[in-house]
């Protein structure tokens, strides 16, 4: 017990120290967003940019060491990795590409033939990109880059890009890897496996293993072969030797065991070889046990029987929890068997309702021997478009193929075939027997399987919808004639598919289409009971189309027919009724007209005209001043010869000065 | 004969296999225009020398279907659509006696040995404009078809889902309208339509750059055929735009496909879609403004933005996106006859 307790508390403080490392982790994340550059690039990298900032392509690029590039940027992004955005860069663009979100990946395929860096690829490890620089042959396999993931934890996909576009490859590990190729690494399950990341910044440098070390079983590291490369996250690759077991790699990298990673107790140097590894104790492991007198397990002991309290009141509150937990497992339950009882209540309700309904009709009087007379008769339905339609084509894997046939017998979606519990079995030549009510399911689970509601009357049941059109048409318009007959004419109803639902409506002749539309709402109905199993229905022959009739449609469903496009015959000259209204105008706002007087700006012509023959008659007599002051009330009341006048005045009172 | 009928507010298409062979589809493409010309003597008479049908109207000669973007210099005004905003004319008597004519002419003759008469057809906007659905199924019951309505979208996926069992969302991409579908397995789940497409970019581009075109009286109207005809350039690409108005194309796709990521975005987190949006699905796109080079990648990007991305397995244009409606009303027309005449067997 003691132990245990001892054990549950590491485990703990195991688990606080973990989760301080993740979340240090993403702190660190969270200070700079990471981009990566690919590709035809002078310098392949994954570069931090502030997470404020917005980065766009031509930065990344041009910060890769590439300016003015002409050629192609692919965006990847998301997890799994998908080509989002595909930039045509030029060196005349005015703007700056596509922005970036955080954790892209840019391969960028250059139009010209600059000498670029080494030809790379990008590992994505968990969302965490790296670049890895390809040797001079480029004879990297994918086990190369991989071998340091064992397959049956992490999932690889790699991702080939080309000029524009990106799509995903199957390699084995076997094939090699090409410039710019995307792989990505994704841990198979969330635990405690070490990622890339932390690997990465364990060692500048990171190896791959060469036949000789390998052989021998030491650990070396090769140093990346381009200086201006050689980041912590860049990793280089030497020639691979087939020959090399892959299983003898596993020693080159010295990663973290979980063992390195938890909390030692203070004083207590357990190496991680040390600790046990084939105890089926799982606690045993996480227990470092040491000597007695290790100073955590004297307080531990000490502290027992606080222990043994805190347990005992942990118990009573975990009883507490439980019963609670059964009360509202009871409670649900209760619900439930409730909610079902009030099902069963309707769905008799609505059986009984179809039934007495199916009594009454014509069609199905005679096929129906089954059915509650004793019941009181139910007012009949009204009308609804009950979905029950199926699913045009099965979900069969043989639906791609012969997509037709399923349009009828293929019903494994829906319900109503399922509880029917009919087997459709159809061979192109035999005559199949089913059931009939399996026919009707069958009916009902065709490509437009629907049910016709009665005929709704145009000019009363939709007001709406049908006066419109008949105010529309007036009885003068040329086709006027027509279109009044066709109200009365013994025409059958439209149907209106509404998904798979088909509704009867505006028929001239209710008798003709009443019929039919009896006969097909029976049908309905009788499905419906054949579904809820209330009804028994004679068996009945049926001889299916057969298959070389769906052909035809197969041709048209996959597109294969020619269209030709003809020429239609119009009249050559018709006379309509009433006038076009022609093409809309724009309202373009034409002169102002003549305003109407009194106009203002007459008064402030004349104010200014008046200055003048206020400076002239400085020198007048007063008997002049009146004159002038007349001359000028003249003007305010007057024409526009007003101010002719006026100034003929003016002249002729400076002659008289002089 | 099955006869399929794409009311579009820029081109009325009608598909049916040819009497002769049925492996040949017979299509007919009009445009759902028409051009007004004044009632002079000399336009008459040389509309009859080049033998150009044409109507006679009130104080003017109207010339529509393919034939009014020929003739619409002659009074240097552009074409009037039928369809004004998506809708049944109402204002416009014309325009509505027009779309009989081409209807009728569009369609096959009625024969009693061709069968079925079962006419499938879409009508323009969105399906709950009843207006427009009663409208035109009066026009088609008037030929002596039996009209089948079917929402655009679902006859994408029935044209294009062949590959995807009929499982994943269409985009459809209309001249008024924009319609969003999820469908599984055949069956639409759920759809929303967008009342902004292609003409309303063309009508932003208009007002932006000034383009507009007079008449001999000197109105002005917007200049949508010079947009239309500058659109259909191949080398228009919306993310490698050059040109001030190649930048305002992108940004104005961008806009409606901002609209229609967010539409379907909603879509998946509706219930009627719950259980298509458990799983991966395929984007396929249709409809005549999907042809811009680059639609598939603004498409793509709008949907990261809508952190909606992770839902698609890709995004692909169709390979016929003009005609995939016609051909989806035809299929859902045989579809249809097909039901009948196993119901007719079971009876």
């Amino acid at each position: 017990m003691q132990f245990g307790v001892q054990a549950m508390d590491r485990l703990l403080k195991l688990s606080l120290m973990l989760t301080a490392l993740v979340l240090a982790g993403n702190a660190d994340a969270q200070d700079a967003a990471l981009y990566t550059v690919a590709g035809d690039v002078p310098k392949a990298e994954t570069i931090p940019f502030d997470p404020v900032s917005h980065v766009y392509v031509l930065d990344l690029i041009e910060h890769s060491g590439l300016v003015a590039p002409e050629g192609n940027a692919l965006i990847l992004r998301g997890n799994p990795l998908q080509a989002v955005f595909s930039d045509n860069l030029r060196p005349q663009m005015t703007g700056r590409g596509s922005r970036l979100m955080p954790g892209d990946v840019v391969v960028f395929r250059s139009l010209t033939s600059e000498p670029m860096g080494a030809n790379n690829l990008v590992m994505v490890t968990d969302g965490v990109p790296q670049v890895i620089p390809l040797n001079a042959d480029d004879t990297v396999l994918l086990r190369d880059v991989t071998y340091q993931f064992p397959e049956h934890l992490y999932d690889f996909s790699v991702t080939q890009t080309t000029f524009g576009s990106a799509r995903a490859v199957a390699k084995a590990p076997n094939d090699r890897l090409l410039h710019g190729d995307v792989i990505q690494v994704r841990s198979r399950t969330s635990s405690n496996e070490p990622r890339i990341s932390s690997v990465s910044h364990s060692s500048n440098s990171y190896g791959f293993p060469d036949s000789a070390g390998s052989l021998t079983g030491s650990t070396e590291t090769v140093p990346a072969k381009t200086a201006s490369l050689n980041s912590e996250s860049v990793l280089t690759i030497p020639a691979y030797s087939n020959d090399v077991p892959s299983e003898s790699s596993n020693n080159l990298l010295e990663l973290p065991t979980v063992g390195e990673m938890e909390l030692l107790p203070a004083g207590s140097a357990v190496a991680s070889s040390t600790l046990p590894t084939n105890n089926k104790d799982p606690f045993q492991q996480v227990s470092f046990p040491g000597d007695a007198s290790d100073d955590s397990f004297v307080i531990l002991d000490s502290a027992d029987e606080a222990v043994q309290e805190a347990s005992t009141g942990a118990a009573l509150w975990n009883g507490v929890f439980i019963l609670g937990l059964v009360f509202a497992l009871g409670l649900i339950a209760v619900g439930w068997v409730k909610t079902q009882n009030e099902r069963k209540a309707e769905q008799e309700l609505a059986a009984k309702a179809r039934a007495t309904k199916l009594a009454n009709s014509k069609i199905r009087e005679q096929d129906a021997p089954v059915v509650r007379r004793n019941e009181t008769p139910l007012p009949p339905p009204q009308k609804r478009h009950t979905e029950v339609a199926s699913p045009l084509v099965s979900n069969a894997s043989e639906s791609k193929n012969k997509p037709l046939e399923h349009l009828v017998l293929g019903a494994e979606e829906s319900p109503i075939l399922s509880t029917g519990g009919a087997e459709f079995n159809k061979s192109q030549d035999v005559p199949v027997s089913l059931k009939s009510e399996d026919l009707l399911t069958a009916q009902l689970l065709s490509a437009t399987a629907v049910q016709f509601s009665e005929v709704p009357e145009t000019a009363d049941s939709d007001s709406q919808s049908v006066r419109p059109a008949k105010a529309l048409v007036n009885e003068h318009e040329w086709f006027g004639g027509e279109w009044l007959k066709s109200e009365t004419a013994t025409i059958p109803g439209s149907i209106v598919v509404e998904g798979n639902r088909e509704v009867v409506v505006g028929a001239a002749d209710l008798s003709e289409v009443a019929a039919q539309v009896d006969e097909v709402d029976s049908t309905a109905v009788s499905a419906d009971i054949a579904a809820t199993d209330t009804e028994t229905v004679a068996e009945t022959e049926l001889q299916l189309p057969p298959s070389e009739c769906w052909s035809d449609l197969d041709d048209l469903l996959q597109n294969r027919l020619p269209m030709q496009l003809l020429q239609a015959d119009l009249p050559l000259k018709i006379t309509l009724f009433g006038k076009p209204t022609g093409p809309q105008r724009l309202r373009i706002d034409s002169a102002h007209t003549q305003i109407a007087p009194p106009h203002m700006s007459m008064w402030a012509k004349s104010s200014k005209r008046a200055q003048p023959v206020a400076a002239a008659t400085k020198s007048v007599t007063p008997a002049k001043e009146s004159v002038v002051a007349s001359r000028r009330t003249s003007i305010d009341s007057g024409a526009s010869d007003a101010n002719r006048f006026d100034r003929a005045l003016n002249f002729l009172e400076e002659q008289a000065d002089t | 004969m099955i006869t399929a009928i794409d009311f579009g507010c820029h081109e009325i298409r009608s598909a049916f296999r040819s009497p002769k062979d049925d492996k040949i589809v017979n299509l007919y493409t009009e445009r759902a225009e028409y051009a007004v010309l004044p009632a002079e003597d000399r336009y008459r008479q040389i509309l009859a020398d080049k033998k150009i049908p044409y109507a006679e109207c009130e104080q003017s000669l109207v010339v529509f279907g393919n034939r009014a973007e020929q003739v619409r210099w002659l009074s240097r005004k552009p074409c009037a659509p039928l369809f004004a905003d998506g809708k049944i004319p109402t204002v416009d008597a014309p325009a509505r006696q027009i779309l009989s004519v081409l209807t009728k002419a569009i369609l096959p003759p009625l024969k009693p040995e061709n069968g079925s008469q079962f006419c499938c057809f879409s009508a323009p906007g969105n399906r709950s404009n009843a207006g427009n659905s009663e409208f035109l199924s009066r026009l088609i019951r008037m030929h002596g078809y039996i009209p089948v309505e079917c929402s655009a979208g679902h006859a994408v996926t029935l044209a294009t889902g062949n590959e995807t069992r009929f499982s994943g969302i269409t985009i459809l991409i209309g001249a008024d309208s924009s319609q969003v579908s999820i469908s599984r397995f055949g069956r639409e789940l759920a759809s929303e339509s967008i009342n902004v497409g292609a003409n309303w970019i063309d009508n932003e581009l208009a007002e932006q750059f000034k383009l507009r075109t007079w008449d001999e009286s000197g109105e002005c109207y917007p200049d949508f055929s010079a947009i239309r005809e500058w659109k259909h350039d191949p080398k228009i690409h919306l993310r490698n735009g050059f040109s001030e108005q190649e930048k305002s194309l992108s940004r104005l796709y961008g806009v409606v496909l901002t609209r229609v990521a967010r539409c379907l975005k909603g879509l998946l987190q509706s219930s009627s879609a719950l259980k298509a949006s458990k799983e991966r699905l395929t984007v396929v796109c249709a409809g005549g403004a999907t042809q811009v080079g680059g639609f598939a990648a603004a498409l793509t990007e709008r949907f990261v933005e809508q952190d909606i991305a992770g839902n698609m397995v890709s995004v692909r244009i169709a390979n016929d996106p003009v005609t995939a409606v016609v051909r989806g009303l035809l299929i859902q027309g045989e579809l249809e006859q097909r039901r009948v005449s196993d119901s007719s067997v079971a009876a």
